[in-house]
């Protein structure tokens, strides 16, 4: 039914080994730690600001920090225990921001939201339910979902993000096949919120069985006045980005610079749809969400982790690390950030833990770029990353900006498939700093 | 055959000599001779230390009298003289100032957190996981500071810090937009000594990291009488201005955060600094 060489794709991409080793197994919910640290600012946008002081008393669920300006977004406890602290902390990718540490005491105590019933709840009344919930973006960006499902230009289309190409990654997979009707009352609920009767849901041919679950799921759902779509697209990498899933399943063109609105399409992430019903349908804040912990620990397994919880304590719970010597990266080998130490917690963005072995690692040395222009074929944004390296290593970023560096969405395909091995993305990544920085100025 | 050759192309080159005559003379574009004087004199290294977008266009500014004549940090006084001589206008002594580096915690003081094997620039190591030093503030030693250097007066030590040579730095600036955590900083020429510390975080998470970070004890805002030092985000800020009494703050400074750049004469008549570094 959903063979590989007739799906639809984008031109370029590469194909990673895969490495799903956990796509068979049913997800497991993981040990309630000992204490989380809730970061303030796991979002994109301003931190969330501190509701409750040391030694407050907080329960599962319960509002701890609210948003800040437009695009922020509300933290909850997930632990039930005491405030131990509020500290300043360093997030995975180097930003600073106060966190909340609470250590758990006593059984489990849950306070959630009144449930709403979506058919008969204003867009209005559940896109707020969204906000207060705190949901953002599962996928990874973490971009704040109220502030997305308020398009300042009307979409005709909602696109559910079940791609999942990332190699390692299977916590989407697991929701589809296990949720798959929660996940599509979710897009529902979303395309209620965003008025449109149109959802497309692209899975790539390497998940058939979530493919067929859910087409199965969305006839039982069908009857609502809005249409849904299951759609398979290749598995390549990284056909999970949104403009260039826009690209393959609507056949629309994203504008350099621009958003998915632009084109009439909202994208949202499998993850993000089950956050949002079960926000809505049982009042249920953004507290847990799957993390799929793979690589080289000795139980790999997707996992209902608890935001917050330490990545060191998640690592035990899957049996420990294998390998001496191993690397590990919060997300995915392609663009996952590697991580320092192991006490940094999962944020709401945490889409898998990557135990990387030496063998597995890049290798730091590198050669002069030999112009034979596989980059250049790959790129899923057509651009020219052999080109920004060359320029951003000899501070022309000037020369970077007007090559259309900004357009690049650091997949890490260039990087993945140089011949050179050279590090292509980083110095992309120097470039879009630099050029943000002048900008600024 | 040749002959005709000739004739084409020696019509061809008449007819282009009459028209680049043409040109010259009527397409001419008048310019201030002073702006080409003052650019003579000016370094001609485009550093935008004077805030224009080069030494022609501040040629021009300085030809329109738009701008003081001692603006150029990067020429000497003398310069500056004959460009306000050329100017018809006068002096008013623009204080020189130079670059420091904010931070003591090199290789042998400061842990690294992971090993790097990335692009070796401080900007990309700044943005993995907030590079890989102990100190989140402290200098990653990658040297985008001394790459950005039109002067070449910033070279990397020992110690993998960069080391700033005093007499050819110019103070331009362009160091200081490049540290991607901004721990250069230009201070005045005449003030003697500076803080080389820039960790705002509190003094035990300081003293885990770092051997000569400042801990924001106070003590050097306490000592200093004329309160020419006050504790501000967790650093000292001095205020040059106010006093120049910091001898009692260099001393009994915990951390030796403090680094003496010359000995003023008297606690009074700090201001001056020693003629070999000027």
């Amino acid at each position: 039914m959903f063979h590989g060489l007739t799906t639809r794709t984008f031109p370029g991409g590469v194909h990673p080994p895969e490495c799903k080793h956990t796509s068979a197994s049913a997800s497991l919910e993981a040990p309630r730690p000992e204490k989380v640290i809730l970061m303030l600012s796991q979002h994109t946008g301003s931190p969330a600001r501190s509701l409750v002081s040391v030694g407050d008393p907080v329960v599962t669920g319960q509002k701890v920090a609210e948003k800040t300006g437009f695009i922020s977004a509300a933290v909850h406890a997930s632990l039930t225990g005491v405030v131990k602290a509020i500290e300043m902390r360093t997030g995975p990718a180097g930003n600073r921001s106060e966190a909340i540490v609470v250590e758990g005491s006593g059984p489990d105590e849950f306070r959630f939201l009144e449930p709403l019933d979506w058919a008969t709840a204003t867009p209005e009344a559940l896109r707020n339910r969204v906000g207060e919930a705190g949901i953002v973006g599962l996928g990874g960006a973490a971009f704040p979902t109220e502030v997305k499902l308020a398009p300042p230009r009307p979409v005709d289309t909602l696109l559910v993000n079940g791609c999942e190409c990332e190699p390692y990654l299977t916590a989407d997979h697991r929701l589809m096949l296990e949720r798959p009707v929660p996940v599509l009352t979710g897009a529902l609920i979303i395309a209620r919120i965003l008025k449109v009767n149109s959802v497309v849901v692209g899975i790539e041919d390497n998940k058939s069985d979530a493919l067929e679950q859910l087409s199965r799921s969305a006839r039982e759902l069908a009857g609502t006045g809005v249409s849904i779509r299951v759609e398979a697209v290749r598995s390549k990498y990284p056909q999970g980005a949104e403009k260039n899933l826009i690209q393959v399943l609507l056949k629309r063109l994203v504008p350099p610079g621009k958003l998915p609105m632009e084109v009439g399409a909202v994208v949202s992430n499998v993850g993000t749809a089950l956050a949002v019903c079960e926000a809505v349908m049982l009042g249920k804040p953004l507290y847990e969400r799957m993390v799929t912990v793979s690589g080289c620990v000795r139980r790999p397994a997707n996992l209902l982790v608890r935001i917050g919880t330490p990545i060191s304590a998640l690592i035990e719970a899957c049996g420990g690390i294998t390998e001496p010597e191993a690397a590990v990266v919060m997300g995915g080998p392609m663009m996952g950030l590697p991580l320092p130490s192991l006490d940094f917690p999962v944020l709401k963005g945490t889409s898998g833990l990557t135990v990387l072995g030496p063998d597995q690692l890049r290798n730091a040395r590198f050669e002069p770029c030999i112009r034979c222009g596989r980059c250049v074929d790959i790129c899923p944004m057509f651009l020219q990353p052999y080109l920004y390296a060359l320029l951003a290593d000899r501070g022309r970023h000037e020369d970077c900006e007007a090559a259309a560096v900004m357009d690049c969405i650091e997949c890490g395909a260039c990087t993945y498939t140089c011949p050179a091995n050279r590090p292509l993305t980083q110095w992309i990544k120097l470039a879009k700093t630099k050029i943000l920085q002048s900008r600024k100025k | 055959m040749v002959g005709t050759s000739i004739l084409i192309l020696g019509g061809l080159s008449l007819a282009f000599a009459v028209l680049l005559a043409f040109a010259a003379r009527f397409f001419t574009v008048s310019e201030d001779p002073l702006v080409a004087k003052i650019e003579e004199l000016l370094p001609g290294s485009n550093c935008g230390g004077c805030g224009a977008a080069g030494c022609r266009a501040l040629a021009e500014l300085l030809a329109a009298r738009k701008v003081d004549p001692g603006i150029c940090v990067a020429s000497n006084a003398e310069t500056n003289a004959k460009i306000a001589a050329l100017t018809g206008q006068s002096v008013n002594l623009v204080e020189k100032r130079v670059a420091v580096l904010r931070c003591q915690g090199g290789r042998s003081r400061v842990k690294e957190r992971f090993r790097y094997t990335g692009i070796p620039t401080c900007t990309v190591a700044n943005l993995t996981a907030g590079g890989p030093k102990e100190c989140l503030y402290g200098c990653l030693g990658y040297g985008d500071c001394l790459r950005a250097c039109p002067f070449g007066a910033i070279s990397l030590g020992e110690e993998g810090l960069p080391v700033i040579d005093e007499a050819k730095c110019v103070a331009c600036g362009r160091c200081v937009a490049a540290c991607p955590r901004r721990l250069v900083t230009l201070i005045s020429r005449r003030q003697w000594t500076y803080v080389a510390c820039s960790s705002r975080n509190k003094g035990k998470t300081v003293k885990d990291a770092c051997p000569v970070g400042c801990i924001a004890c106070g003590l050097c805002a306490k000592v200093t009488k004329s309160g020419a030092i006050v504790i501000e985000d967790n650093l000292p800020r001095m205020n040059y201005e106010k006093g120049q009494d910091f001898e009692e703050a260099v001393k009994r400074c915990p951390m030796h955060c403090f680094v003496v750049r010359f000995t003023p004469r008297t606690s009074s008549d700090a201001g001056s600094e020693p003629a070999a570094k000027a």
